[in-house]
């Protein structure tokens, strides 16, 4: 595209021209352009969007937000990863050594994690703009004080009639301090029954809570929990599954078309929800149902096969069999909110599987065919 | 030979000094005769290039300078005997990479397809380098089959294939498909579509052949103007013509410089002018001094693909009918055959020609074929035909052409 040519400075477009006669291999995946684009780039861009993005105390962004902006991220990086896929269509892999191939899926999830870490630098920054907006002490008191009176949850609406005109005030100080109104909670909760942690003031008290412990503010504190670092582990979770999925895909991309690996993905697809269907139903063990299952489909397609070698299939098969497996053992292990420790052994074993994958695509040899 | 160097040394500053932009051309041409290596080449072709981009006289008159100075170069080389050892190791690379070294040999290649039973028969071939092989039949007569078979992309059923002279080069050891296939570049019918520039693309091919840095650029340089595809190198797919795509092809399967060239159907897409261009490079490209290679190419183009070839393979139902040298066509015939287009109906031509000996009169649906004794030449036929007053449209003869094999 020209106005990536545009954007692109002239040392990248000069490092550009020598990948090209020096390193094809590292030229085609593109990576310099990643790395500068989404390392250098994107973490400023990151960090400047998340610096500007509307907090202060009286406007805390809810969990729901962060969910929200979150999901935007992603889906705006899957454009980019989308874009960076059909660039590995178009100058396929020409060097089959084994080495070359798991260097490229290495550059693949390296060019994956760097956006997980685009992602990662907007929601830090955020978070920790959010855990300073009051300072921790006096947060902790404003959250002890509404949450002791445990008043929204029981006494909504006329019992207010209970509670002295000075302790009225002091609360309607302290939400309003947070950008609310008492009249207006109570009404909310009068009129919608809310309980009070369902409402928007708990919230945001969870939200700076949350941010807090995650920069461990609250190192005291005995039940220091959020979603924020929910956020975080599931995102090095699904990071996890992206480092082993995204690139098997673009690995594939790099050998033959769109038409079989959306083929092969189709496959996958089903065969996971089928298995995930069943599983549910608790007719047959999930993964022993989906490895069965997995190889009939294979099988249907090898015979129906056109165009494609046998052993290419069977290998781009097993590629995405590697983080296929390792997904649904994370959802029976109830892992996918992982830790760094956590994501660093799967990773790890992730890549074990796919090695071997990319091992048998190697044996795949230029022998012809027929 | 000095004398003779220098002499044309002379002509060719003259020429630059008279008219640079010509005189370019000429020292490019002059460097790729003469010149002793491969930089010297590039700088002429650099020269030229940076000429006709440069709008800036300053820069235009330095650049004559540097053609002047480039041109001698090329006469002190031939005075220091440079120019007499670049022609003896020519020499002595020729006597290593003999003309008629087999590049790709075929013993009794069979192949059945279960789904439709067609099938190549007993097929045997030879391609040597610096030779052409032109290989004609009709549609579906196992051509791809064949071209699929030799450069390894389809399994023979039964049958011996070999590549003598690539097997003979170092690493490459018989029956690894890997390495023989780095010696091997095929054109498919349809060109597959590509992404990015002609350019970018060239080096690409080139660097993961191996052929890194300064030479790479070199080379690329050297493949875009020898196609002439100077004005089109940063051009995309959508944006070259079905002409130039099939250069840009050929520089891909060119620029690593193959041993075996095997194009399906080159001429189907092209004008008459750009079949004349890719078939005199064709020529060429097989006949070069540096780098020979053998080329087997198919074509319904009977005539043109008689003209380039050395040898023609004529397949008919999978088998094969001829394999040997063109001008071995017809040397065994019994008859000769002539091919020609006339107004009258085949009864009137019966009629008129019923005094002549003749053994048989086919109407082909566009022309007429006439078998006749060997005895009876194409100007006795015209005389014949002049005498019956048969009047003729267009006339061939065909009796040593593989032209006859399809009538």
């Amino acid at each position: 595209m020209s106005w990536i040519k545009k954007m692109t400075p002239t040392f990248i477009k000069r490092l550009d021209q020598k990948l090209l006669t020096k390193y094809p291999n590292v030229w085609r995946t593109k990576l310099h352009y990643i790395l500068f684009f989404s390392l250098i780039v994107g973490n400023l861009v990151a960090y400047g969007l998340a610096s500007i993005y509307p907090v202060a105390i009286d406007q805390i962004p809810s969990s729901g937000n962060f969910m929200a902006l979150y999901f935007i991220s992603c889906v705006f990086g899957g454009f980019i990863l989308l874009y960076w896929g059909f660039t590995q269509f178009k100058f396929k892999l020409k060097d089959h050594r084994f080495g070359v191939q798991l260097m490229t899926f290495a550059i693949y999830s390296l060019g994956i994690l760097s956006f997980s870490i685009n992602i990662f630098v907007f929601q830090y920054r955020l978070t920790e703009r959010v855990a300073n907006v009051e300072e921790t002490q006096t947060f902790m008191e404003d959250r002890s004080f509404v949450e002791k009176l445990d008043y929204f949850r029981y006494y909504a609406g006329n019992e207010m009639a209970f509670l002295d005109q000075s302790r009225k005030l002091q609360i309607a100080q302290i939400v309003g301090k947070y950008g609310f109104s008492l009249d207006d909670i109570l009404r909310e909760y009068d009129e919608a029954y809310y309980a009070y942690y369902e409402g928007e003031l708990y919230q945001s008290f969870e939200s700076v809570f949350s941010a807090k412990c995650m920069f461990n503010q609250l190192h005291h504190q005995i039940n220091c929990y959020g979603f924020t670092s929910d956020i975080w582990k599931t995102h090095w979770g699904l990071t996890l599954i992206a480092m082993l999925l995204l690139p098997a895909m673009f690995f594939m991309l790099s050998y033959t078309s769109f038409a079989v690996i959306s083929g092969v993905s189709f496959i996958h697809v089903v065969v996971l929800m089928a298995a995930t269907m069943l599983f549910s139903m608790k007719i047959v063990s999930i993964e022993n149902f989906y490895f069965a299952l997995s190889v009939f489909v294979f099988a249907v397609v090898l015979f129906f096969r056109k165009n494609e070698s046998g052993l290419n299939l069977l290998s781009f098969f097993f590629l995405l069999l590697a983080p296929g497996t390792l997904l649904i053992y994370i959802m029976n292990t109830h892992a996918i909110e992982m830790s760094i420790t956590d994501f660093g052994t799967y990773v790890g074993l992730g890549f074990v599987l796919t090695t071997i994958a990319i091992k048998l695509l190697t044996i795949r040899t230029a022998k012809p065919k027929g | 030979m000095e004398k003779q160097i220098h002499h044309l040394v002379s002509e060719l500053k003259a020429s630059i000094q008279e008219d640079p932009l010509q005189g370019a051309g000429a020292l490019v041409e002059f460097a790729m005769e003469n010149a002793s290596d491969n930089k010297q080449v590039h700088q002429a072709l650099v020269l030229k290039m940076n000429y006709m981009q440069s709008a800036d006289q300053g820069k235009k008159e330095q650049l004559v300078a540097d053609m002047l100075a480039l041109a001698d170069r090329f006469s002190s080389t031939s005075s220091g005997g440079g120019m007499a050892v670049a022609a003896v190791s020519s020499a002595q690379a020729l006597q290593v990479v003999k003309k008629d070294d087999i590049v790709c040999e075929g013993r009794n290649i069979n192949k059945v397809f279960r789904r439709g039973g067609f099938g190549l028969k007993d097929i045997d071939f030879c391609f040597r380098l610096g030779e052409i092989t032109g290989v004609v039949g009709e549609n579906g007569n196992g051509k791809t089959t064949l071209f699929r078979i030799a450069v390894g992309e389809l399994a023979a059923d039964s049958g011996v294939l070999h590549f003598p002279y690539i097997e003979g080069q170092a690493g490459v050891t018989t029956g690894n498909w890997e390495r023989i296939k780095e010696h091997i570049a095929f054109i498919p019918q349809d060109i597959e579509r590509w992404y990015g520039s002609v350019k970018d693309n060239l080096h690409y091919e080139l660097a993961v052949h191996g052929i890194l840095d300064k030479e790479n650029l070199e080379e690329v340089e050297y493949i875009i103007y020898r196609l002439g595809l100077e004005k089109h190198q940063n051009k995309s797919w959508n944006q070259l013509s079905g002409g130039y795509k099939l250069r840009f092809a050929l520089a891909r399967a060119l620029v690593w410089k193959p041993k075996l060239l095997v194009i399906d159907e080159p001429l189907a897409n092209l004008d008459i002018k750009a079949q004349l261009i890719i078939l005199n490079d064709l020529r060429d490209l097989a006949n070069s001094y540096r780098y020979p290679l053998s080329i087997v190419i198919s074509s319904q183009h009977l005539h043109e693909i008689e003209n380039v070839s050395d040898r023609i393979i004529f397949l008919k139902e999978g088998n094969m009918i001829f394999n040997g040298r063109v001008d071995e066509l017809g040397n065994e015939r019994q008859e000769n055959t002539f091919e020609f287009a006339s107004d009258l109906s085949v009864e009137e031509l019966e009629r008129r020609l019923a005094g002549f000996e003749y053994y048989s009169l086919e109407n082909t649906g566009l022309a007429y074929v006439i078998r006749t004794p060997l005895s009876i030449t194409y100007q006795e036929l015209f005389q014949i035909f002049l005498k019956a007053e048969i009047p003729i449209g267009y006339f061939r003869d065909i009796s040593q052409s593989t032209k006859k094999l399809f009538v």
